[in-house]
Formats: C-alpha cells, sequence, structure tokens
C-alpha cells in the first residue's frame, strides 16, 4: 500500500519561535525509513534549528514518530515554504509534500498583548494612535495569511508580516499603553 | 453571564448584528461607533487564537469579558439568536435494500424454465414481493399461483412451474 504524505505544521501562542510538526500520512510504505523537513524563507534561505549544518531538518523515527518539535527556529514572522520529504535508505526521494505557511506567532501573540492592554484600560480604545495601529497590526497579518491561503505568495506575504514586524518591534512609538 | 465558550461563539454574530443596526440609522450610524464592526472583529481575533488553544487559558476571562462588554447590546442579540436557532433535518440516506430482480423466464434465468426455486442470498433478512406476469402474488395456496420465501434461508419458491416467456419481478423489502 502506498504512503500518502501529508503533514501539518502548528505555532502554540506563547512560544512563537517554535514549530510543531504533524505527520499526518495516510498509508504505509515500508522502504521510508527517514523524512526530512526544508523550511525556505521568501529570500531563499533556508531555517533550521541552531547547530544544523544542512538545510534541512532530519525527522527521524518514521512511522511511529508523528510529531517534531523544531526549537527556537524563528526569530520573527515568516511566510514560508515547507517541504517534507519521505525517503529510502540509500536517500532516494519516495515522497514529498509541499505546502505554504505563514508564521505569524510573533504578531498574534503581541497582537494579544495589545488586547490584554485595552481589557486593563478600556480608554485606550479611545486613543486613535493607538487603536489605529492595532487595526493597522490586523490588518498586516490579515493581508499577509489572505497573499498565502490564496496565492502561496510567501513574497507579499512576508512584505505584510515585515510591517506587522515593524509595529511590534518600534512598538513604544506607536502604542502608548500608559495612556 | 455567558461562558467564555457562549461570548468566543456569540461575537462573530454580534458584529454583523452592530453592522446592520449602523447602516439602518444611517447618518452617523445613529449615534452608534460606527468603527464598532471592525473593532469587535480586532479584538474577537486576538482572543479566538488563544481560545482555540487552550479555552481555560487564565488570561481568556479578562479578555473575553471585555469582549463582551465591547459587543454591548449586540451582545445580548446575539445570544438569543444562538439560543433560538435551529437545526435542519437530516436527508434520508439512501436506502441499503438490493435491488429488485427482473427477468424473463429461460433456459439461462434466474429461475430457468420449468424450474420453480432460487436461493438469492442478497435477500437474505429482507421480505419479498413476488410478482408474476404484471400479477402481485399470495403467499397463501389458494389454488392458484402462489410462492413461498423463508427470509432467514433466503429461500424462493413458486407454485406453478416457470413457464418460457414468462416475466418475474421479485421486490426485497425492508
Amino acid at each position: 500500500m502506498a504512503l500518502t504524505p501529508n503533514f501539518t505544521v502548528s505555532i502554540t501562542p506563547g512560544t512563537p519561535e517554535n514549530l510543531l510538526f504533524t505527520d499526518t500520512s495516510s498509508g504505509s510504505d515500508g522502504s521510508v525509513t527517514q523524512r526530512r523537513i526544508y523550511i525556505q524563507k521568501a529570500d531563499g534561505d533556508f531555517l533550521v534549528e541552531s547547530g544544523t549544518t544542512t538545510d534541512y531538518e532530519v525527522w527521524s523515527g518514521f512511522p511511529g514518530t508523528t510529531t517534531i518539535t523544531l526549537e527556537d527556529i524563528l526569530d520573527t514572522d515568516y511566510g514560508c515554504r515547507v517541504v517534507v520529504q519521505w525517503l529510502d535508505v540509500s536517500n532516494a526521494v519516495l515522497y514529498d509534500k509541499t505546502l505554504y505557511y505563514g508564521f505569524t506567532g510573533f504578531n498574534e501573540d503581541f497582537d494579544y498583548s495589545l488586547t490584554q492592554l485595552i481589557a486593563s484600560n478600556p480608554l485606550l480604545m479611545n486613543d486613535n494612535s493607538f487603536w489605529r495601529n492595532k487595526s493597522l497590526l490586523r490588518a498586516l497579518i490579515d493581508s499577509g495569511n489572505n497573499a498565502i491561503e490564496r496565492a502561496s505568495d510567501i513574497a507579499s506575504a512576508q512584505q505584510c508580516y515585515d510591517l506587522a514586524s515593524q509595529l511590534r518591534e518600534e512598538s513604544v512609538y506607536y502604542f502608548n499603553g500608559n495612556e | 453571564m455567558p461562558t467564555i465558550t457562549q461570548i468566543m461563539s456569540d461575537y462573530q454574530i454580534a458584529q454583523y448584528l452592530a453592522v446592520k443596526d449602523i447602516a439602518r440609522k444611517r447618518l452617523f450610524g445613529g449615534g452608534i461607533d460606527v468603527s464598532l464592526p471592525e473593532k469587535i472583529y480586532n479584538i474577537g481575533k486576538s482572543i479566538q487564537r488563544v481560545f482555540d488553544n487552550n479555552p481555560t487559558d487564565d488570561t481568556l476571562y479578562k479578555t473575553a469579558y471585555f469582549l463582551y462588554a465591547l459587543c454591548g447590546i449586540w451582545g445580548l442579540k446575539a445570544e438569543s439568536v444562538t439560543d433560538t436557532e435551529g437545526a435542519i433535518a437530516p436527508v434520508t440516506p439512501t436506502s441499503s435494500l438490493p435491488l429488485p430482480l427482473n427477468f424473463v423466464v429461460s433456459a439461462s434465468s434466474t429461475i430457468v424454465t420449468g424450474g420453480s426455486t432460487a436461493t438469492i442470498a442478497s435477500y437474505q433478512g429482507y421480505n419479498l414481493l413476488f410478482v408474476r406476469n404484471g400479477i402481485a402474488q399470495s403467499q397463501i395456496n389458494t389454488g392458484g399461483s402462489y410462492y413461498t420465501w423463508n427470509r432467514n434461508t433466503a429461500e424462493f419458491e413458486c407454485f406453478g412451474d416457470a413457464q418460457l416467456g414468462e416475466e418475474f419481478l421479485l421486490i426485497p423489502i425492508g
């Protein structure tokens, strides 16, 4: 029975730097002995964990191990092309699957922190600068996500995420939390 | 007070109810904050992600109830929408009955010329209606043609042997 390859990637709120991969393939293939994960950014570079010397991460333990967490692999939000390969013992690729993801954990966490700030101090809602920028932040995250979901366009998504990240990284200028 | 789960279910309804009210009141939204739907969306979306990951996250109490307060009367209206919503009855599933058997008696038909019995395994467990030459048959022997059917063994027998050219119709009934 052939393997139907598939996988998902998720980020847990509060740990935006980590990626959790889950192998959701169905079927089986005794020839498969290893998996590789490629995470390519819009500029062409590959994201790997610290200390990894290849362009990919090894996902061992097929088929028993269905999840792997890549730790500290993100330092900001990225639109990425993610490829998982299923290989045999001689490193021949038997199956592969490509998916496009927007990893927006940093800006989503930041947006939630702004929501918590407003919940603590509802008058911030009337601060035009604060609210306008929070609204812009949401629009930029959503726009980037749309670029990926509708067109698999990680370059456009990255532009949106970078603008959102700018709001987060220079938040002291955009969000006055002491209203 | 609604639960956090209920708030997360209702806020999207409150959002469109607010849009409708603002549109209906036309000039300046009748005094309603015209950016309220956007605010509900913005705040709700950020909370939704945390709620989806962990509905018991301890920060949700504060943020979700703030969202509820933000929704105002449209939050209350949203509750009544979800309370009164109905459900559509499911479509009757496709019948699992096997198809009827319809044939003209011949030397190679299910019941051959001169024959009278057949075992129809696919009809086992069902009742059976037998129509012979367009006439529904009885299982009672009144002197003419009739039939017997054992749904446990799936054995069929017609009385009055099958004659060449007769039309037989066997219909399984659930």
